[in-house]
């Protein structure tokens, strides 16, 4: 007995040492107001990202997600850089319009070259976050800005939702509202042109037009993203969700809810775990908990792994008992 | 460059030692598998430097290719379980990695050698200070690394060229005719996951995609054997690595974020100016559409030829006649009746700038309908 008690000192001694233990009492922040800002922001994001990444992820579309994620990094900095202030909306939008090059860049040198869409959207991603990176280099450096405070940019990596304003609520209610309703309102389109892009053709619709539709709603998103869940990290917002989803149901209804109750969970924890421990950034503890929840799913979940092993097994021992009673019979 | 030259020769060693690689995974078609491997790196870097607390132990090196080779399997063990595509998987797998070594970073080492800044865009600035003597000659502990790895790379890539070469264009065909598929994606990954950990330190995780693939796909452009490609990929990147380092010095910026938006640069470059570049593209469109015009303003002509008026006599068609025939704005037949006069194919009728055809335009018309397939 005394030497178990001894071990479990031991095992607090060093979850002690490595930081574990959380000087605050985790219950208290849930009383702060920058917590309510900063879990209402990544929970109305997440459910959002995770009802639009359901699509894109179904279209084969996953990683783009992550190059225009990178990609808009530069429009971030060249934004501050012309209107020398760090307001959100101003910054957001120059994230937008350099995603939307991006993509429309990715898919010129599809289109103009024998390159595949990976090799495209891996240098688009590089280059332009190398951009970025070189003008964040210059704005911090540089004497021109020193007067204009630029320290906040670099949350823009990372993301840090604990830097959330009130005013970025509405930013956010609003893009995700807005994604929501145009989704909504075209829901049947876009679900038949995701499944059957051929019929969609045929049957008069214009997958061309709704894919841009689907982009422009995953691109609000991801601006808007980009404070809370940073540049490199947004991409898996849009994936993660649905992937988990998918393993416990096969019908769409379904498994977007499944999916935003996945994500709201998930960002609701991460921003809670991100405030506990200083120094957790807000989008690496969300994306952690929501990875860890996808793969969890395709371990146990009913159409995951363990259960399509055991379904395998399952009908290969039907059909060996199946056999032998033949051989039996014969 | 003076002070900078070594951080020059650093980089360039970091560049070329990546291009040999990148060759591969752009013929592969597995680009994002390269990032998401740079990515996840990251968490076997981190766990071993927690470990050893030293950052030039060998076990970062070997912590950071077993997580290459963990995401790779992870990639292809999710896939394996049914429902997902290989793009969603490799998105879960690196991303979750990646998070989890940014919080450790984040929050373990904020005061230690790796730094968020570093792990995203490496630091080439102090490179030269970690120095090593290599055969009575002072040089930089990176240089020497990375011309080690660029070499190992090389050899490698030489001894299993043939493999290397059909696994990349055709797998199914590699291993229809007996080359290994296994064996030489596990090569291609360790080589790609080795030179990513010795490149974290001058180009960070984020950024040595940029280093991988970019040089590779801009000699895709423009090469059209293996073999200049890789040659070729091997000068572009040195190229970058220079101009880069000159605007990484002017400007007193980063030194990879400077190399890596000169690569996608160049890569435009190539894609407007090369040989089967957009330009070239927009040209020989053009080409096609104004001789696509003489032939039509030719068989229209051949067309009318027979024709009659009330008299008997064969119809002067004028200008105007036939712009209204084809539909046709008055300065595009201008420019084609320029053309078909200067080739000898038609003469001008007797009056307002119509046209008849010569004997030499005749036959063309009919070599014109043969080919287009009209003479039925």
């Amino acid at each position: 007995m005394q030497m178990l008690l001894a071990q479990l000192c031991q095992i607090q001694h060093f979850i002690a040492s490595i930081g574990l233990g959380s000087s605050v009492n985790p219950f208290e922040v849930f009383s702060q107001y920058t917590f309510h800002i900063a879990v209402v922001g990544t929970v109305i994001l997440a459910i959002g990202c995770s009802l639009i990444g359901t699509f894109n992820v179904l279209k084969g579309q996953a990683l783009i997600g992550d190059a225009v994620g990178h990609a808009s990094y530069p429009g971030i900095i060249i934004a501050f850089i012309l209107v020398m202030s760090r307001n959100t909306l101003l910054l957001t939008v120059g994230a937008s319009v350099a995603g939307l090059v991006a993509y429309a860049l990715i898919q010129q040198i599809v289109h103009h070259s024998r390159l595949g869409s990976d090799a495209a959207m891996a240098i688009i991603l590089s280059s332009f976050f190398g951009l970025g990176s070189m003008l964040n280099a210059y704005v911090t450096t540089s004497d021109k800005f020193a007067r204009v405070a630029q320290a906040g940019l670099q949350n823009y990596v990372f993301g840090q939702a604990a830097d959330m304003l009130y005013s970025d609520l509405y930013l956010i209610g609003g893009a995700t509202v807005l994604s929501l309703i145009l989704l909504f309102l075209y829901i049947k389109e876009v679900k038949l042109s995701v499944f059957d892009p051929t019929f969609a053709q045929t049957a008069g619709f214009r997958p061309r037009l709704l894919n841009t539709l689907l982009l422009v709603m995953a691109m609000l998103l991801i601006s808007q993203g980009l404070k809370t869940i940073g540049v490199i990290l947004i991409s898996s917002l849009f994936i993660c969700p649905y992937i988990a989803a998918s393993q416990w149901t096969c019908k769409l209804n379904v498994s977007l809810l499944l999916s935003a109750i996945f994500a709201a969970c998930s960002a609701f924890l991460g921003t809670w775990l991100s405030s506990l421990y200083n120094g957790v950034s807000t989008g690496p503890a969300i994306i952690c908990i929501l990875s860890s929840v996808a793969l969890i799913s395709i371990l146990i979940g009913p159409r995951g792994m363990l259960a399509t092993k055991h379904r395998q097994r399952r009908q290969l021992k039907s059909e060996l008992t199946e056999s032998r009673m033949r051989e039996e019979r014969a | 460059m003076g002070i900078y030259n070594e951080v020059f020769y650093v980089l360039l060693a970091t560049a070329v030692a990546c291009a040999i690689p990148g060759n591969f995974l752009v013929l592969r078609k597995w680009s994002m598998m390269g990032d998401g491997i740079s990515h996840s790196v990251l968490l076997g870097i981190v766990l071993a430097y927690a470990y050893t607390h030293s950052l030039e132990s060998p076990l970062l090196l070997i912590g950071a290719t077993v997580f290459a080779l963990l995401t790779v399997y992870f990639v292809e063990w999710i896939m394996r379980s049914g429902n997902t595509q290989s793009d969603a998987a490799l998105g879960i797998s690196y991303t979750l990695f990646f998070a989890i070594a940014v919080i450790i970073i984040s929050r373990y080492f904020r005061h230690s050698h790796i730094d968020i800044d570093v792990v995203l865009l490496g630091d080439a600035t102090f490179a030269p200070v970690r120095r090593i003597v290599v055969a009575g000659i002072s040089m930089p502990f990176a240089m020497f690394q990375m011309s080690v790895i660029a070499v190992l790379n090389l050899v490698l890539i030489l001894v299993f060229y043939k493999g290397f070469k059909v696994s990349g264009f055709d797998g199914d065909f590699s291993a229809a005719s007996g080359f290994s598929l296994l064996f030489f994606q596990l090569m291609l990954m360790s080589s790609v996951s080795l030179t990513t950990v010795a490149a974290f330190d001058a180009v960070g995780a984020i950024l040595v995609i940029s280093f991988l693939v970019a040089p590779a796909a801009t000699a895709y452009l423009i090469c059209k054997q293996l073999n200049h490609m890789i040659m070729l990929s091997i000068l572009i990147t040195a190229v970058n690595s220079f101009v880069g380092c000159l605007i990484a010095i002017h400007f007193n910026v980063t030194f990879s974020a400077s190399v890596a938006s000169m690569a996608g640069l160049t890569f435009f470059l190539a894609l407007f100016f090369g040989r089967e570049g957009v330009i070239a593209k927009v040209l020989l469109r053009h080409r096609l559409k104004r001789r696509f015009k003489d032939h039509v303003l030719l068989l229209h002509l051949y067309q009318k030829r027979r024709r009659l008026t009330s008299e008997g006599a064969p119809v002067q068609l004028s200008a105007k006649d036939i712009c209204r025939g084809l539909q046709w704005d008055e300065w595009q037949y201008k420019r084609c009746y320029r053309n078909l006069l200067k080739q000898n194919l038609a003469v001008d009728a007797a009056s307002n700038e119509g046209l008849k055809l010569t004997e030499q335009g005749l036959v063309e018309a009919e070599r014109i309908r043969e080919s287009y397939g009209l003479n039925y």
